[in-house]
């Protein structure tokens, strides 16, 4: 299996306190669950891998290439694309703007090619859109029709959706998604996980999530990591994970 | 999946250039009419304003204006050119109208960072100083054509928004806004104090631009009755606006302007979808600086005097108010603001004590009241229908 | 010389720092900048002048209390004012903007502080004229041994001081300044122990307009002329000083003024020219503090959110 993510003793501390310690794992094409107790690193994990924080030690590789250093913006290019535990659209934004935001990375229009001519832009941007659609069609029907409305008229799930839409619509190498079934019922969550296995079916993304239903994390995760205070305490599949003790003691406190 | 036809009587089709034709009568008389008149016509079209957008009539009107935009374009140049001859040839009036014309040159530039970025600006008039000084130094100290002035006076302002837009880098919100206050301080007081930009005194004798050798400040006959020369800065302030009006509108449907949008809510998402902030953030500053710069250098041309006092706190907050009033992110409702704030201004000059406090009212009773502007921004939407 | 300027850069600096005070107070409950405390502090002033010219016109208050009595009374009198408007500035401009976008309030109050000045600019008899500021604090010296320290510098000294010290005391000692200090800190956390949080901002706002109120009649003291339009260089200057001070954090916003009216009143100084410069040097202060240490000297340096 070709490694599509290696870290190697990443780290960043906030002033005191080690948010994650040195942590090497690498991944190949795969669904990789990430779990652990609260503040136990995951978020700033995924932080540090899509270049929101920059790490204070250690190195990322994707896809062999040194992406410790880059800007958020460049590892998005680079084809990591990402969603919040908190939904974060843009909420003054049609849904359709959310979705053409995702595929800035793959617009090559620059500013004064906007304002000399239309038509290069026209031609980019009817191609974007009728990405934008195909790739919201396959979550949800639906929003194809609600393409012009505001994201605040959209209920929570689809919003979800879109999160995730708007990160997949680049097309991606790797999907960083943190609790992308946060807030959500049992059968929304449902939907969500379906939806993903749908993706993943049909995109081969790599995918790193992070969750804390232990039921998502079986019925999805080829493989798991459990991080615990900022360091890599277990990792394997779902089966060998559950059965570790020390596993056991990280959630459920010694 | 074409866009329904909402039009359906014949005469619905002439309707958006009866507005544009409708917009210039009402501002011709707003402009020649008595204070009263000019009260009434305004406060009638901010109502109309309010109601058509509470009665989705605008958005009706925009999509019937897309659908006949050329026509539209044609109606609204012929306006143009008649506007002198509407204002009944008087050199005030005209006067009015250049001025409206700089001014919503000066709000379109502030509102790429006010309305789509969501970052007050409060020196709007020190790049619009920074525009008229470098024309006026250029075309007075050194002799040079004005238009080599209004060159250089893009040239010097793109790079002066770069230093105004780097603390937006790094800051944003309150201190953003109280560096762009010290920035517009600073400017004020460096100009007073260079004895070689003309400190408190100001230049006098800026000379006009010229067009195939004949001065724009010369008064022409036509049909046997004189022209004031304001008629021909109407024309060039105006063939600018317009073309600065396509500019911000088509920077409004990109790509770019999506992006600006995209930092006002949220840079972190932002720059998770591939937006490289430090680029696209002084690119709104740069644009926004030479539009102030444009207008500047005609203002300065046009007085042919520029003193430290036109370009002080208080005018960056008139501007700052046209954005607000004409509706932010919207290139139309800006226009229509700064050409309504400068006519009420200039019809209320016998009251000019009381002109900030009016201001100032209005930018508070337009902040409780209606925060969007009276032309709020448009959802984008795209033309996804084949090309007709 | 280097007596002089030191005793005129900490005169300055009392100056400033009232209103830098207020500027801190307002953001720590509102987490919004109330951009027009220099205007509300000079309207303090200009209430002095009114209630003087009041007071003289009547000679009620000379002919029954003494002169330290009616002085006080005129100060406080003055102050409650203050407060008044300071509350009514909050329904009218800042209460309508909880929940939206910060900015507004920011456009909102920069814009009532130009409509006070106005204001007193229309309706005050002569108001767009210099005004001299009655002597009420005497500008003899202490003691002829010690240059520069007249009656007057020395109770504006001693009375910031004491203004500070009371302020401690309240926001320390007492049950509501210790709320105004957790809603400082944590809004969510301390709305849920049940603190009842417009009670708190009423609070404050009356505090801070009693301490603009203060600070108006020593600014009016200090410069003997006031005009109507002083307000925008104190609102600046006030604001800068409780930026460079760190936003939000009362005795940062001494320190602040402190520093800006050593960099105005050194640069005025030893610089040849100087004159001209001094509030640029003072700006370009600000802008090094907000580029390169925007936490201020003694605010916190809080982790950004993602």
């Amino acid at each position: 299996m070709d490694t599509l993510l290696h870290t190697k003793n990443l780290t960043i501390h906030f002033g005191g306190l080690i948010a994650v310690d040195s942590v090497s794992c690498s991944m190949g094409n795969e669904v990789l669950g990430l779990i652990g107790p609260n503040g136990s690193g995951k978020t700033t994990f995924l932080n540090l891998v899509s270049g929101i924080y920059s790490s204070t030690g250690g190195k990322i590789e994707f896809q062999g290439q040194d992406i410790t250093r880059l800007k958020t913006h460049e590892i998005r290019s680079a084809g990591i694309a990402r969603t919040f535990q908190t939904n974060r659209l843009c909420e003054k934004l049609t849904v359709l703007d959310n979705m053409l935001l995702g595929l800035y990375s793959k617009q090559n229009t620059s500013w004064w090619k906007v304002i000399l001519s239309q038509k290069t832009h026209y031609r980019e941007l009817k191609e974007n859109i009728s990405t934008c659609l195909e790739v919201l069609g396959y979550f949800n029907k639906n929003l194809i029709d609600r393409k012009y409305e505001l994201i605040d008229t959209i209920p929570l799930i689809d919003r979800r959706r879109i999160e995730i839409a708007r990160a997949l619509v680049s097309n991606p190498s790797l999907l960083l998604l943190d609790e992308p079934t946060a807030g959500l019922n049992q059968e929304e969550t449902a939907n969500i996980v379906d939806d993903l296995k749908r993706v993943r079916e049909k995109t081969h993304t790599s995918i790193i999530f992070i969750e804390h239903d232990m039921g998502v994390i079986s019925t999805i995760a080829d493989r798991v990591i459990v991080l615990n205070a900022g360091k890599i305490i277990a990792e394997g599949s779902f089966e060998e994970i559950s059965k570790s003790e020390e596993v056991r003691t990280a959630y459920l406190g010694s | 999946m074409t866009e329904n036809k909402i039009y359906t009587h014949k005469i619905e089709k002439l309707l958006p250039s009866l507005g544009v034709v409708v917009f210039f009568a009402a501002l011709a008389v707003a402009i020649t009419g008595s204070l009263w008149s000019t009260l009434i016509i305004l406060i009638g079209m901010t109502g109309l304003l309010i109601y058509g957008e509470k009665h989705g009539q605008v958005d009706r009107a925009y999509i019937r204006v897309e659908e006949r935009r050329s026509s539209t374009l044609t109606v609204l140049i012929i306006c143009i050119v008649l506007l002198p001859f509407i204002l009944k040839g008087n050199s005030y009036f005209l006067h009015i109208a250049v001025m409206a014309g700089i001014y919503a040159i000066v709000a379109l530039g502030l509102n790429f960072q006010i309305g789509s970025m969501g970052q007050v600006n409060f020196a709007p008039a020190a790049m619009f100083g920074v525009g008229a000084y470098t024309s006026a130094m250029v075309t007075v100290r050194l002799g040079a054509s004005p238009w080599i002035g209004l060159i250089a006076a893009m040239i010097v302002t793109a790079g002066m928004g770069i230093v105004f837009g780097f603390p937006a880098l790094k800051t944003r919100g309150f201190y953003f806004s109280l560096v762009t206050i010290a920035l517009q301080t600073i400017f004020i007081l460096l100009v007073v104090n260079t004895e070689w930009l003309g400190g408190p005194n100001g230049i006098p004798g800026i000379p006009a631009f010229s067009l195939f050798g004949q001065s724009l400040k010369k008064s022409g006959m036509l049909l046997g009755t004189p022209i004031p020369y304001q008629m021909n800065y109407i024309y060039l302030t105006f063939t600018l606006l317009l073309l600065l009006i396509v500019i911000s509108k088509r920077l409004y449907s990109s790509r770019i302007g999506l992006a600006w949008n995209a930092i006002e809510e949220d840079e972190i998402v932002a720059s998770t979808q591939g937006i490289n902030l430090t680029k696209v953030k002084l690119l709104s500053f740069s644009i926004g600086s030479v539009f102030a710069g444009i207008a500047g250098s005609l203002y300065a041309h046009y007085t042919s005097f520029i003193g430290v006092e036109d370009f002080d706190f208080n005018k960056s907050l008139i501007f700052i108010c046209m954005v607000l009033l004409g509706g932010m992110d919207n290139p139309i409702g800006v226009t229509i603001g700064a050409i309504m704030l400068t006519v009420i201004d200039e019809k209320l000059r016998i009251f000019a004590d009381y002109r900030m406090l009016m201001y100032s009212i209005i930018l508070i009773v337009v902040l409780v009241v209606r925060s969007q502007g009276l032309l709020p921004k448009r959802n984008r939407k795209y033309p996804l229908g084949e090309e007709n | 010389m280097l007596y002089a300027q030191i005793l005129n850069a900490v005169m300055l600096g009392c100056t400033y720092s009232l209103v830098a005070i207020g500027f801190s107070l307002f953001f720590g409950v509102l987490d919004t900048v109330v951009f027009c405390a220099g205007d509300v502090a000079i309207f303090s002033s200009f209430s002095v002048v009114f209630l003087v010219q009041l007071i003289g016109f009547y000679n009620i208050f000379f002919g029954l209390f003494n002169p330290v009595a009616a002085l006080l009374l005129t100060v406080i009198v003055a102050a409650i004012f203050t407060a008044i408007l300071m509350v009514l500035l909050y329904q009218l401009v800042i209460k309508p903007f909880e929940n939206k976008s910060s900015l507004m309030p920011l456009l909102s109050t920069i814009a009532a502080g130009i409509a006070l000045r106005e204001l007193i600019g229309i309706f005050f008899p002569e108001g767009r004229n210099p005004r001299s500021f009655p002597e009420l604090l005497s500008n003899e010296r202490i003691l002829q041994e010690l240059p520069g320290i007249s009656w007057r510098n020395a109770i504006i000294i001693v009375a910031t001081i004491l203004i500070v010290a009371i302020l401690y005391w309240f926001i320390n000692k007492t049950k509501i300044g210790l709320s105004i200090q957790a809603v400082s800190q944590n809004r969510e956390a301390a709305t849920m122990v049940g603190i009842n949080r417009n009670l708190v901002i009423y609070v404050t706002f009356i505090v801070g307009g009693l301490i603009l109120g203060f600070g108006g009649f020593l600014i009016g003291s200090y410069y003997a002329v006031i005009r109507f339009d002083l307000g925008a260089g104190f609102g600046l200057k006030g604001f800068s000083a409780a930026v460079v001070g760190g936003l939000g954090n009362v005795y940062g916003a001494i320190v602040g003024s402190m520093l800006i009216a050593f960099a105005e009143v050194f640069v005025t100084a030893y610089i040849p020219g100087g004159t001209a410069y001094a509030s640029i040097a003072a700006f370009v202060l600000v802008l090094a503090f907000i580029l390169f240490k925007p936490e201020g000297v003694l605010g916190n340096k809080s982790v950004e959110k993602v």
